[in-house]
């Protein structure tokens, strides 16, 4: 047996066979001393869901301190006498109890510890048994989340927890991801949680450094670098009770991202792949070439521009891309040491040609405990590099515009390239682009090189007491390259443009704190937390650009080839830094009755001399009613819970050096024929600048009926956030025309519902259903005496300084604002009304006050009614098959692309338009008019996933072949496989940037489409696979 | 009481622990400051000691004014009689804005409104940070530099004045929102820049033709004794405006002390004003600079321009009316600053109006949809039929192009090198003429007119003073500054101060005279209350 093992190791693992060897000889040598007149037991245990040998579990006879553990075979043997109680136990398994009768042999199969696993969940600083959660806390592990080609975290958990919006900004890889939990609590400041990696918090912010203005693409994902395989639970700590423990970063809740670790057992060598292949979803109809060709005739206008060709402009930068990501993982160990290392590849294409994200990612995650488990070492290391292809379509744009608009616009008679296979060019234009030749020639690429790494130390003082140390770092590294040739007109009258730009993105965090844990009575459970935290967080970056270049060779390889006069450099750097205190007592009776109070002191550099620090309190209560007597009749209900929270949480989201008064490079001037460069005051002083504070009040009943099979929770909330912060224009003569104070006031209150039911739950046979609702109203209720704020800049020609939205109180964020359609005059609307008074016939017809000025009003609003989403998950033998659908009810979105390209005129200046502007009565030369014709309903269902898997029962059969398979799946997925909406639009979902600024700080906008990248539809194949 | 029970070990090894963690300590006690680091950026106590930081801060002040070439430029020639913007097919419509100017529709929130009360009053803002901090600096030139700051500081209420009436005179430079500065009567405002103006003259540096502005160097765009008469000129012709009160005797002393100063002349060629060498011209008194670089240049060319005239795609904006452009006599050599016509392909050389764009061996433009393109001075809709009424549903091509300003061979995107000047002797000897004028000496202002006309005309056409009395010499005074000064920002005060501004001309009715001032705007009333808006907004 012995020489079995060893030979099996030798193979694998040779340092181990020492390590186990000796072990297992002490150890047997100890017993063997003390219990000689006791027989010999042997025996195995092995894991009850795959019969696999577990090494290292843990024998001991109870009440005495012999004991063995099992070697890497899962074998044993010990001495022991009859009566006496083996007791095995091991790290994430049930343990078993066994009195030694006759037998010689007991073998043994261990069970998984599911409730275990599912009980505890992450909070600030610690864990927190499931049961005893009293804020509002929620927990999706790996298993349950998003599949499919996933590139970033939040991916995983979008429209699975109740309350939490997840839109994805549009359909380039890596592009961003807005998050909303419960409503966004600010206007001008951040409105996204914070993200805690392995209790690391991390800068969410983007490194990528600036790209070619009009040619530069959307922001991007900065949690791109984290693996999605990596990750095996995210929490989300959704009202102030439970992320009053961040203190000045929680009022916008708290994403705990918590990675793999290795299990003690066997190694385990993981390997999943997929690959996927994603396309166009919708194509808005733009006139056909004969289309256009027969309009442009039919009008009687100039010919000339007409080309012979029949291009689709949609469809020649379009492509069916492909996709795969590879990762391997393995992990294993022992009851002291475990370790889990995993790799992985992405390779990810976007559905625009040039657009591809590219990723490698290692991790790897080790802990050891030592002098009886009383110190616990933890590390955690991630290395990401990833590479963004970027392709040349601004999110806004104006005159001339980017990609999408040059689909939108180019005329569709003309082709794509000359007959000597160059691109085609209108000629002796420069505002109209060729749309393949933007993607083709426009070079640009971001590098990104981030490290994560945490390092924790625990030690247990006494039983319950652990003090802990967590020291991490966080690094990124992003390098830009753009070149615009000279060849494309979008930079030839510059002689092209080449720029680079590199930025750093650094951060370091210590931390101690103590968690005490102990249980008086058996029924006063008493848990206590405390501890310091510093952060302390670096940018900063260096770039350059330069044009005029002779010849497009150079490239952004050798910026000095540019004319010099067009050099352009840059560089900066910033540091903050928060230093918090921390507490937070937990107290239950018997689970019945729980209290849980926090507070942190956070004190942050960004806050002004005079409010440095700032204090976050919370206090919940919860009351397991089903514990009490007078619920014991009740058969149905085995579990129900109410809770009661009440915390304030800040946003200190509001940049660096905003309350010093600063003088930057500035305001240079031409005086004597040559450049002085300035130094002009550039941010108002403003001492008693301080963080956005949200005051929140969340009562939530948690319930489980029929012994469980149908589980969920409802929650009421309301969220009030103070001190908003706004930037205001400062009264006149002032060095710096505007300041940014804390003004403002909005309000959150909402309802989340989620619902989870086992309808069937045989062995071969089970369907479990659930869903999350939420329904949140969203209101500005101050705006520190000002009446009104516009945002939601309007894009397209002829549409400059319109402002789609307003922030005004009494009303929603993401308001839209504007004149009011009626109709088309001598069509829908009176031509003889003063609406339609000296307009054409089919002229459109919009409300009008006395004086004949169209009226602005209320059009619409962005946020929706509610939100919803449905999962299904059926097994039935060895197939599983599941769906999840998600819906927004409600809400209105500003189809910005259909108002500036439904309009015949564009013919006029041999620019395409939509195919509806043909139904359209309007006369040729009416230019666009933003009003709630363009607001539409962007109400919508999407089925985000189906997904359709088979998982190999008869592993046995399989190892036979390639080795010790222990798990064994295949699977088909679809993502975003129908959306069922009345928007015009590519995707309901957009939300296009499209902020105003007041002085030196964007006023935020939400709901505005105007030429997204569209989100793809997506088929993966995978494969997963477990040795 | 378990702690007690824990092994001496137990103990050991925790204070081995802690022990690791006392560096760990040491190294955060360093990091307990809140204090914000900066980097990059300068605060008030690092700044304002040596003369190269305070030239560097006095350049910001100077920047106010390049500022103006959108905001206070837009202001003054939009809303008047000489410039539009029609809405071009799709393009130009900006929710109104331009048509508000035309039509004199604007409201306290239109966008120029604000920007030219924010510009303006930045730079006293800028002026007065400087002023304070100057005492304590080490500069050789101390009062050179405050007379300097001073001047810019009058120049900026000067534009206040101008467009808004009564502003709040402020000359320290802290700002506390709490307590916002009351609003000044204009007369005190006016009072308030003369007394600047006067106390500071004789303090600023004389220009001078050798080494001085003409020669590029150190003084071109810089305040001097001309620019401080210049500016008195400006307000004392506009005087009666301001104040009630005419001024026309200290308007002739103004003009003549830069008259015969001895520093400048006119420049032979009209269109050397203009040119991208225009710093050489001898008969600008006051400019602001610009280079060809980004975000230092002047960007005219760009406003006017159609998009397949130069490669940087300019915006096919900015006209003058039909009106205008018939009014110039055809042998007016300044009547060549407008581009009508077919226009041509155009080597990228420099060149000022109809020198460009107009050789026809270079091959005809097109516009975007391919018809040629043709600059009328009427304005069609893209089926060929006039427009009337508002000028909206206008095709790309209608409209008289201005090509005053040279384009710059070197331009860098649409930064072009040329100076603008605010004040030239050109405008100075029509203003003694006004004045002179007015003060019934109609004569001697015939013969100043024909100085400067003498210069446009080949052969000379002199104006004859037998056919003007006082009244009809008013009337072609106000068609001799805009043949001399068209685009360059005068007109809205030519016809106020003429009584013409809210007259109707082609695409606009009569409008009420509370026109004649700007509304102050809504977000500075927003911020500081204490403001009165003007009378009919």
């Amino acid at each position: 047996m012995r020489s079995t093992g060893n030979n099996l190791i030798t193979k694998t693992l040779p340092d181990m066979v020492v390590r186990y060897s000796l072990l297992t000889v002490l150890l047997l040598a100890t017993v063997g001393l003390a219990y000689g007149q006791a027989r010999q037991i042997t025996g195995s245990v092995t894991e009850e869901s795959t019969g696999f040998p577990l090494p290292g579990v843990n024998i001991q006879i109870q009440g005495t301190m012999t004991g063995t553990i099992t070697g890497i075979d899962g074998t044993y043997s010990l001495q022991a006498s009859t009566g006496n109680v083996l007791v095995f136990s091991f790290v994430g398994y049930v343990n078993q109890e066994i009195t030694v009768a006759g037998q010689n042999v007991i073998d043994v199969a261990l069970a998984e510890d599911v409730e275990l696993l599912e009980e505890v969940v992450v909070v600030g600083y610690g864990t927190q048994r499931r049961a005893n959660v009293t804020g509002s806390a929620e927990r999706v592990v790996a298993e349950e989340a998003n599949v499919g080609l996933i590139s970033s975290p939040e991916q995983l958990i979008q429209g699975r927890v109740a309350g939490v919006n997840i839109i994805q900004n549009g359909g380039e890889p890596g592009a961003p991801v807005t998050v909303r939990i419960r409503g966004g609590t600010s206007i001008s400041a951040s409105n996204q949680p914070l993200y805690v990696i392995d209790g690391v918090p991390i800068d969410n912010s983007s490194s990528s450094p600036g790209g070619a203005g009009d040619a530069d693409s959307g922001a991007k994902n900065p949690l791109v670098f984290l693996n999605p395989n990596d990750i095996e639970s995210i929490d989300i700590l959704k009202d102030a009770s439970a992320s009053a423990i961040y203190g000045s970063r929680g009022a916008n809740g708290v994403i705990l991202i918590t990675t793999k670790q290795g299990r003690a057992g066997q190694v385990q060598v993981d390997y999943d792949a997929y690959v996927s292949t994603s396309s166009f979803i919708k194509d808005l109809p733009l006139l056909t070439a004969s289309q256009y060709r027969a309009f442009v005739e039919t009008q009687g206008l100039p010919t000339v521009n007409l080309g012979n060709a029949d291009t689709d402009w949609q469809d020649v930068i379009t492509r069916n891309a492909l996709s795969h990501q590879h990762n391997l993982a393995f992990g294993g160990g022992t009851t002291a040491t475990q370790y889990r290392a995993s790799l992985s590849y992405l390779n990810q294409e976007g559905i625009i040609i040039g657009s591809a994200l590219e990723r490698v990612s290692g991790r790897i995650n080790v802990n050891h405990k030592a002098f009886n488990d009383k110190l616990r070492l933890d590390t955690r290391l991630t290395g990401s590099f990833f590479n963004d292809d970027r392709t040349p379509n601004p999110e806004t744009g104006g005159f001339e515009g980017g990609l999408l608009t040059n689909v939108m616009k180019y005329n569709p008679t003309l082709p794509v390239r000359n007959a000597d296979g160059t691109f085609y060019e209108i000629p002796g234009q420069t505002s109209v682009r060729n749309p393949l030749a933007l993607v083709e020639q426009v070079e640009d690429f971001n590098k990104t090189t981030r490290l994560l790494g945490s390092f924790k130390v625990d030690y247990e003082f006494v039983p319950g007491l652990i003090g802990t140390v967590n020291i991490g770092m966080d690094r990124q590294q992003a390098s830009r390259r753009v070149f615009v040739p000279q060849a494309n007109p979008l930079r030839s009258a510059v002689g092209g443009e080449a720029i680079q730009g590199n930025n750093e993105l650094s951060s370091q965090l210590a931390e101690i704190y103590g968690n005490y844990n102990r249980t008086f009575n058996e029924a006063h459970n008493v848990g206590i937390t405390g501890g310091y935290s510093f952060q302390g967080f670096t940018t900063e970056g260096f770039n350059a650009s330069a044009q005029g270049f002779v010849s497009d060779v150079f490239s952004y390889n050798n910026l000095g080839a540019g004319t010099s006069n067009t050099f352009s450099l840059g560089s900066f750097k910033q540091k903050s830094r928060l230093i918090s205190f921390f507490g937070r007592l937990n107290y239950d009776y018997q689970g019945r009755y729980i209290v849980s109070a926090s507070l942190r002191r956070d004190g942050s550099s960004r806050f002004g001399a005079d409010q440095k620090w700032g204090i976050f309190p919370a206090v919940t209560l919860g009351w397991r009613l089903s514990d009490e007597g007078f619920m014991q009749g009740i058969e149905t209900i085995n579990d129900l819970k109410l809770r009661v929270g009440w915390g304030i949480t800040g946003s200190q989201e509001i940049g660096n050096l905003r309350s010093l008064p600063i003088f930057s490079a500035s305001g240079s001037a031409v005086l004597g024929n040559a450049e002085v460069s300035g130094v002009a005051p550039t941010n108002f002083a403003t001492p008693d600048l301080k963080w956005e504070e949200t005051t929140q009040v969340n009562i939530g009943l948690d319930f489980g009926l029929w012994s469980d099979r149908v589980y969920g929770s409802i929650e009421y909330y309301i969220k009030n956030t103070d001190d908003l912060l706004l930037e205001f224009d400062v009264p006149q003569p002032a060095a710096v025309p505007t300041r940014l104070a804390n003004a403002g006031k909005m309000e959150n209150t909402g309802i989340d519902f989620v619902l989870n039911a086992r309808i069937l739950d045989r062995s071969d046979l089970s369907l479990e259903l659930g869903a999350t609702f939420n329904a949140n109203s969203n209101e500005i209720t101050d705006l520190g005496g000002r009446t009104q704020i516009f945002t939601g800049s309007v894009s397209g020609a002829g549409l400059s300084a319109i402002n789609a939205q307003i922030i005004t109180p009494g009303e929603p964020f993401g308001t839209f604002w504007g004149p009011t359609f009626l109709g088309f005059c001598g069509v829908d609307a009176d031509q003889n009304a003063a609406a339609c008074q000296g307009l054409p016939q089919g002229s459109q017809a919009f409300e009008i006050d006395a004086d004949g000025n169209r009226v602005l009003g209320i059009i619409g609003n962005a946020q929706p009614d509610f939100q919803y989403g449905l999962t299904a998950n059926l097994t039935y033998k060895d197939f599983d098959f599941s769906f999840f659908l998600r819906g927004e009810q409600g809400r209105d979105l500003l189809n910005n692309t259909a108002l500036e390209y439904t309009s015949k005129n564009l013919v006029n200046t041999n620019v395409n338009f939509l195919e509806e502007a043909l139904n359209d009565p309007s006369p040729l030369a009416e230019a666009p008019v933003y009003s709630s014709r363009w607001v539409q309903d962007a109400s919508f269902l999407r089925m985000e996933n189906v997904t359709l898997g088979y998982s190999f029962s008869n592993i046995t059969a399989l190892s036979g072949a390639v080795g010790t398979i222990r798990r064994a799946r295949i699977y088909v997925a679809a993502n975003n496989l129908f959306i069922l909406t009345s928007y015009d639009g590519f995707d309901p979902e957009a939300n296009t940037t499209a902020s105003s600024s007041v002085g030196n700080i964007p006023i935020l906008s939400l709901g505005i489409d105007y030429t997204n990248y569209p989100r793809p539809r997506t088929f993966t194949a995978g494969i997963q696979l477990g040795f | 009481m378990n702690a007690l029970k824990t092994s001496p070990r137990t103990w050991i090894v925790g204070m081995l622990a802690l022990a690791l963690l006392a560096p760990l300590a040491v190294m955060l006690q360093g990091c307990t400051n809140l204090d914000e680091d900066t980097f990059g950026v300068i605060t008030p106590d690092q700044f304002f000691r040596t003369e190269a930081e305070i030239i560097a801060a006095l350049a910001p002040v100077y920047a106010q004014l390049r500022n103006g070439m959108w905001g206070f430029h837009n202001l003054s020639e939009h809303t008047s009689d000489e410039a539009m913007v029609p809405v071009r097919g799709t393009d130009w419509d900006d929710g109104g804005q331009w048509r508000q100017l035309l039509q004199q529709t604007w409201t306290p929130i239109h966008p120029d409104v604000n920007g030219s009360w924010v510009d303006a009053f930045t730079g006293v803002a800028r002026a007065n940070v400087v002023l304070e901090n100057l005492a304590n600096a080490d500069v050789p030139d101390k009062a050179g530099i405050e007379a300097e700051l001073r001047f810019l500081r009058a120049f900026y209420y000067w534009q206040l004045m101008d467009f808004f009436g009564g502003v709040p005179i402020v000359t320290t430079a802290a700002t506390d929102p709490d307590n916002p500065p009351a609003q000044a009567e204009r007369t005190e405002v006016f009072d308030f820049i003369e007394g600047e103006l006067v106390a500071i003259r004789d303090i600023l540096p004389v220009a001078s033709a050798d080494n001085g502005r003409l020669a590029g160097g150190a003084q071109f765009g810089r305040a001097t004794q001309g620019a401080a008469d210049a500016l008195l000129a400006k307000i004392y012709l506009n005087a009666e405006v301001y104040t009630e009160s005419a001024r026309w005797q200290d308007a002739i002393d103004a003009s003549d002390r830069l008259l015969n100063s001895g520093v400048y002349s006119l420049a032979p060629d009209y269109f050397d004003n203009f040119r991208v060498s225009n710093h050489t011209s001898p008969e600008i008194i006051f400019s602001v600079g610009h280079l060809a670089k980004g975000g230092l240049g002047l960007s005219f060319i760009m406003r006017s321009l159609h998009y397949n005239q130069i490669p940087q795609t300019p915006w096919n904006g900015f006209m003058t009316l039909a009106e205008v452009f018939n009014s110039f006599d055809d042998a007016d050599a300044r009547k060549n600053m407008f581009l009508v016509g077919q226009m041509y392909a155009q080597p990228n050389q420099g060149c000022i109006g109809n020198e460009c764009f107009s050789d026809p061996n270079s091959g005809a433009l097109e516009d975007r949809v391919g018809n040629p393109l043709i600059f009328t001075p009427e304005v069609f809709d893209p089926n060929g039929n006039p427009v009337t009424g508002t000028p909206i549903g206008v095709n790309e091509t209608s409209g008289v192009r201005v090509l005053k300003w040279e384009i710059d061979p070197q331009r860098v995107d649409g930064d072009n090198g040329n100076e603008y000047a605010f004040f030239r002797l050109g405008e100075i000897y029509l203003t003694k003429a006004e004045a002179l004028n007015e003060l019934g000496r109609t004569s001697e202002a015939i013969d100043l007119i024909n100085v400067v006309r003498e210069r446009a005309f080949e052969p000379d056409q002199p104006l004859s003073a037998g056919d003007y009395n006082q009244q009809s010499l008013r009337e072609r005074i106000l068609m001799e500054r805009r043949y001399e000064l068209i685009w360059e920002a005068t007109r809205r005060q030519d016809q106020i101060r003429m009584g013409t501004f809210t007259d109707a001309w082609e695409f606009k009715a009569p409008t009420e005279s509370f026109r004649n001032l700007f509304p102050i705007p809504q977000t500075q009333i927003d911020a500081n209350p204490s403001l009165t808006q003007n009378p009919g907004y």
